[in-house]
């Protein structure tokens, strides 16, 4: 005999393959549903994490049946909750309770996700930075010690490199002039977890920051001690203090480099903390995808395009994926008397200056506040991020290569 | 013939690692009579579980890549009987289950005849022993906060998740047995303590089909259970130690040497035991897994009986590890800086053995190196050799000599200039 609570869930199983959106509450099964799975797809009901899931993926925007099937067959990463079975749904007498799928907590949903996303960057499109020779002004100027280092703020100095290039405007040559980036001390910081993240892997931004506060600015935010190294090996008189990215199109004698719009879609602000916090689970969960040394290549090349296209899509509520992490209460005053020193540091050595010195305090104009309340990284928001990745064909087999198209800035795919 | 395959998926500390032990030492005999355990270790098939469920393991996870495939591929191409046994595969969710089954078969081709197994043993001895397991892997969880994580219905902890997952034997055979009929459904109890100690291996050897092989069954492979303050103990240890113990070392210094070389064998301590108040509701949760099991029609080797737990010590000699008897846990602690001491001098005295032998080696060169000297010293005093290098040097001195050196040297067929 057919079981009517086995009808229900299987009909709703078989209206989020079809892309259905609808909420498991209040659903009721159609005339002619069957008790049991389609004969592709799931063999046995998936958990009301990953029903809820693909329901979101579903409201977000069109996959295919094969890329939804994934995400209905989807683990979940780690040691979280068993897969939970849905209220009112075939009888379970043993196991986790049941849960409305509209309740799963936001951790659970996105462990699923972020495992989905690792999965599928391996076959995602890649996106590199795109490398011109050498012009011969350049060398010219190279060779006649005019050329220029980028350091400091990892994040940016690394876009700004990366454009120049672009431009056949390498860095090097002969005692060269160093462009030390700086700016407030609570920015470098998160753009130096961004940076991290990115490249060998860091904990949460709570327990990154906590971990640094009270002791010394980690490299990439110490403007001052990097200016002084260099400093060091080339003279005080080759190294400039930037604050003010505007004028990099001028120190390093390119026309119209306007951060916003040369340095890809998140300028020189960096991304905002819920997307380098997805890209930090992502990170996490690829441990059980690929070998480590692949994992900063994946998160740089294939990940952070399309989030980058996410970002620029027009519409888009979140342009840079939510504000920059905020500095917690408690270590404000830590990063501001980090700030002030820093600031003291620059002055006392008399390094040239791009800018204004009192843009390396917090709290400067210029410096968007959060809003207030906001506090990043929001897994809310993470999970939104995830979703839209997932729904613009990013997932394992999607064979939808709509992620990695319009990189701002000259990406080539490989 | 047949395709078989027999999918042990736990639990864990029912004797599995014993049970895996004997089928790795006796591949051999096993694959003459057909029966094929895929393994280069004893425990290889924890590699491939964690590939299949998508587990971090302490970077074990980066050796466990592939390794499903790897196994299911070995299982595929092998047409008699394969075993697979893990415990930690009762974790498995049902879409993971369904894979692994799925995983055996070709496609298309004719699907093999698929036996799924699971041994249990009561909750009273199930959850100390899962609590000291967590203390061995570093955990500082109270033994009152690890039970309290057991009753909370959500299981919305780890712990309590992951027990249950592991544990509950009706969901784990829900998830597991979900495409496979009953009759090839087979619970292997564990026999209640003090009776016949080979009893539960005649268990595994009928479950299994192993009946009449002349298996090797002696074997050192067990996982030893600690004491009430051997356990207090190594629960503070992890307490003050764990920020600055790498897991490698762990594994071994604190795994090894300390709780299972040294803190295991002290035998005259209290056993760990489930407090009191809680053997009445053990007991009624797991009345309802017999009664379940029993409705469903599985093959049960053993006897259903043995999952009823059983107080395992009166309730006046439960001895609670949150609040050991100190004099007991600075015992253990002298025994465990001993055993740290002892493992000190064997390394220092190795070390000191190594440079030893290291010195000898060097004695040695420089002697080799000494005597090479005193012959080319020797031959260097030759009247011949110093009548050469006389012409050599009265050569280099002006430009034909050196061109007929060279020309010399060419026709010599050395090329090099000599020293």
């Amino acid at each position: 005999m057919s079981d009517p609570a086995a009808i229900r869930a299987w009909s709703w199983v078989a209206h989020l393959r079809d892309g259905g959106a609808a909420p498991w509450t209040g659903w009721s099964a159609q005339v002619g549903s069957t008790d049991g799975p389609a004969t592709t797809g799931p063999r046995v009901l998936p958990g009301a994490q990953q029903l809820e899931l693909l329901r979101r993926v579903n409201a977000a925007g069109d996959l295919p049946v094969a890329a939804r099937d994934r995400v209905l067959l989807a683990s979940g990463l780690d040691r979280g909750r068993a897969d939970l079975p849905l209220p009112g749904g075939p009888r379970t007498s043993f196991g986790p309770l049941p849960l409305d799928p509209a309740e799963v907590p936001t951790d659970e949903l996105l462990r699923v996700a972020v495992l989905l996303l690792a999965d599928a960057l391996p076959g995602a499109p890649v996106t590199r930075p795109v490398t011109a020779p050498p012009t011969r002004a350049s060398r010219l100027r190279r060779a006649a010690g005019g050329g220029y280092r980028v350091v400091g703020d990892p994040w940016l100095a690394a876009r700004v490199r990366e454009e120049l290039r672009r431009r056949g405007r390498p860095p090097g040559g002969r005692r060269p002039r160093v462009l030390v980036l700086g700016g407030s001390v609570p920015d470098l910081l998160a753009r130096t977890w961004a940076h991290r993240v990115l490249h060998e892997g860091a904990p949460r931004w709570p327990d990154w920051i906590a971990a640094r506060a009270g002791g010394a600015l980690p490299p990439g935010a110490d403007v001052a001690g990097q200016a002084e190294a260099w400093a060091s090996r080339v003279g005080a008189a080759r190294v400039v203090v930037v604050t003010d990215p505007a004028a990099l199109g001028r120190l390093t004698g390119v026309r119209r480099l306007d951060p916003d719009t040369a340095l890809g879609p998140w300028g020189a602000r960096g991304p905002g903390g819920d997307a380098v916090e997805l890209a930090r689970r992502v990170r996490v969960a690829l441990a059980v995808v690929a070998p480590p040394h692949e994992h900063a290549a994946l998160l740089r090349e294939r990940l952070l395009p399309a989030l980058a296209v996410r970002s620029a899509r027009p519409g888009s509520t979140a342009p840079a994926s939510g504000p920059l992490p905020r500095v917690p209460a408690e270590h404000a005053e830590w990063a501001a008397r980090r700030a002030v020193r820093q600031r003291r540091r620059v002055l006392r050595a008399g390094y040239a200056v791009a800018g204004d010195v009192d843009d390396l305090l917090p709290g400067r104009p210029g410096v968007v506040p959060d809003p207030p309340g906001r506090d990043v990284p929001d897994p809310e928001r993470v999970l939104e991020i995830a979703v839209s990745l997932l729904a613009q064909g990013l997932v394992p087999g999607g064979g939808d290569d709509r992620a990695g198209h319009g990189s701002e800035h000259g990406g080539e795919r490989a | 013939m047949t395709r078989r395959v027999l999918v042990h998926v736990g639990t864990p500390k029912t004797g599995t690692s014993y049970l895996q032990d004997v089928l790795f030492r006796n591949r051999e005999l096993l694959l003459e009579h057909d029966v094929l355990y895929p393994a280069d270790r004893f425990d290889a098939h924890f590699l491939a579980a964690l590939d299949l469920m998508r587990l971090p393991w302490g970077g074990l996870e980066q050796e466990a890549l592939g390794r499903w495939d790897e196994l299911a591929a070995q299982v595929r191409a092998h047409h008699g009987t394969a075993i697979v046994s893990h415990e930690i595969l009762a974790r498995a969710s049902a879409t993971q289950a369904a894979e692994a089954l799925a995983s055996f078969d070709e496609p298309g081709g004719e699907p093999a005849e698929i036996h799924l197994l699971l041994s249990g043993r009561d909750l009273v001895r199930q959850v100390p022993a899962e609590w000291q397991e967590n203390v061995k892997h570093r955990s500082t969880l109270t033994y009152e906060r690890f039970l309290a994580r057991l009753r909370d219905p959500e299981r919305s902890s780890r712990i309590g998740s992951w027990f249950w997952a592991v544990q509950e034997i009706p969901d784990i055979l829900d998830r597991w047995g979900a495409l496979v009929p009953p009759e090839r459904v087979h619970l292997i109890t564990v026999p209640p303590p003090g009776g016949d100690p080979d009893l539960l291996w005649q268990r595994f050897s009928s479950a299994f089909g192993l009946d009449g092989l002349d298996l090797e069954l002696d074997t050192t492979r067990s996982n030893p259970s600690m004491g009430v303050p051997e356990t207090a103990l190594l629960r503070r240890i992890n307490a003050s130690t764990n920020k600055r113990v790498p897991p490698a070392h762990y594994r071994t210094l604190v795994r090894e040497l300390v709780a299972h070389q040294t803190l295991s064998p002290r035998r005259d301590s209290p056993r760990l035991a489930v407090p009191p108040d809680l053997h009445d509701w053990l007991h009624e949760l797991q009345s309802r897994w017999v009664a379940e099991v029993r409705d469903r029609g599985y093959d049960v080797v053993g006897d259903l009986d043995d999952l009823l737990s059983q107080p395992t010590v009166a309730a006046e000699d439960f001895a609670d590890p949150d609040r050991p008897d100190e004099a007991d846990v600075a015992d253990a602690a002298l025994a465990t800086i001993g055993a740290v001491l002892q493992e000190q001098v064997r390394e220092r005295e190795d070390r000191a053995a190594e440079q030893a032998r290291a010195r000898e080696v060097e004695d040695d060169l420089r002697r080799q190196l000494t005597d090479v000297h005193e012959a080319l010293a020797r031959s260097y005093l030759r009247p011949s050799y110093l009548h050469r290098e006389r012409i050599v040097r009265g050569l280099e001195g002006s430009r034909v000599g050196r061109v007929s050196m060279r020309v010399y040297r060419a026709a010599r067929g050395r090329s090099s200039r000599s020293a």
